[in-house]
């Protein structure tokens, strides 16, 4: 019947349309990724070498220089770890204990 | 001044109160150059100028900026957060300040006319030292060694792409070791 031959048209153009839009999302969304992870990146880089502040669960602070994160994120390695039982010159920090850490960056531009 | 929150800042506040799934890219990248308060678990709020959201820990990057120029960078973990309120929406007062932190010197601005000379010149090193180096890209911006490493500009050690560890190590250092003018 014409009204089903009409309806299958439209649901083609449908799907179309449809595997079009997710392309389009895709791309944007791996777009907004990149955008954010490049970032977060140069935002590491930039941190490495300076003194850092780390507030853990359990009301635990401590000062450390920071060093690295590993690939998954799911450590950070820290030097000149300041203890209560002294500073510990090479130290890795489970992030999953760490709720957040702060850098003094200090005044003007960043330059490396 | 903080700018009015409109209603889908709201929307925003509130999508984010249940924690389980991850959210999509575009949803945290929404809150770069936006000031947020950001609370943790411990109870404690985080508040700054979002730098940029890690879209694998959805770790929040904040920086403070004080009146004497003094930095502060702060970064939330993603397990520890929350919840996220946008507290100033003006997205212009402080973006070029946050584009430009971390920002290394690598990443100066060349010409056209210095950037191709610096392609060139890194051509002629790497050919010096028989690598099948080609000139590819839509506008020949871009330096390939046979598919597994590309060189984008401005042509330092850090502008090389590659899947591979090995020969990205190789090349970089190779680009390091080139001397100011390859005769």
């Amino acid at each position: 019947m014409e009204d089903g031959v009409d309806d299958k048209t439209q649901n083609n153009d449908i799907l179309q349309s449809t595997s079009t839009t997710n392309d389009d999302r895709l791309s944007q969304e791996q777009e907004d990724r990149s955008f954010l992870r490049e970032r977060f990146l140069h935002f590491l880089k930039g941190i490495q070498g300076k003194r850092t502040h780390f507030k853990m669960y359990e009301k635990t602070e401590v000062d450390a220089t920071f060093q690295l994160s590993d690939i998954d994120g799911q450590n950070f390695l820290v030097s000149d770890l300041e203890t209560p039982m002294g500073t510990q010159p090479q130290a890795m920090l489970r992030c999953a204990d760490i709720i957040s850490c702060s850098v003094d960056i200090g005044t003007g531009e960043h330059k490396m | 001044m903080a700018a009015p929150m409109s209603s889908e800042t709201d929307r925003q506040q509130s999508q984010f109160s249940a924690n389980s799934e991850n959210r999509s890219p575009g949803f945290w990248r929404s809150y770069v150059y936006k000031e947020v308060e950001v609370t943790t678990v411990d109870g404690r709020e985080h508040r700054g100028w979002v730098h940029t959201v890690d879209p694998v820990s959805e770790s929040v990057v904040l920086v403070h900026f004080e009146e004497d120029r003094q930095k502060t960078v702060e970064i939330v973990m993603g397990h520890a957060v929350k919840g996220i309120t946008v507290v100033n929406e003006d997205m212009d007062s402080h973006r070029e300040e946050l584009d430009h932190m971390f920002v290394t010197a690598d990443d100066t601005n060349f010409s056209k006319h210095d950037l191709r000379t610096r392609r060139d010149d890194l051509k002629q090193w790497l050919e010096r030292n028989r690598l099948p180096v080609k000139v590819s890209g839509k506008e020949g911006e871009l330096l390939s060694i046979s598919d597994a490493l590309v060189i984008e500009p401005p042509y330092s050690a850090e502008s090389c792409r590659s899947t591979n560890e090995i020969i990205l190590g190789r090349i970089q250092a190779l680009i390091r070791s080139k001397p100011t003018s390859v005769q």
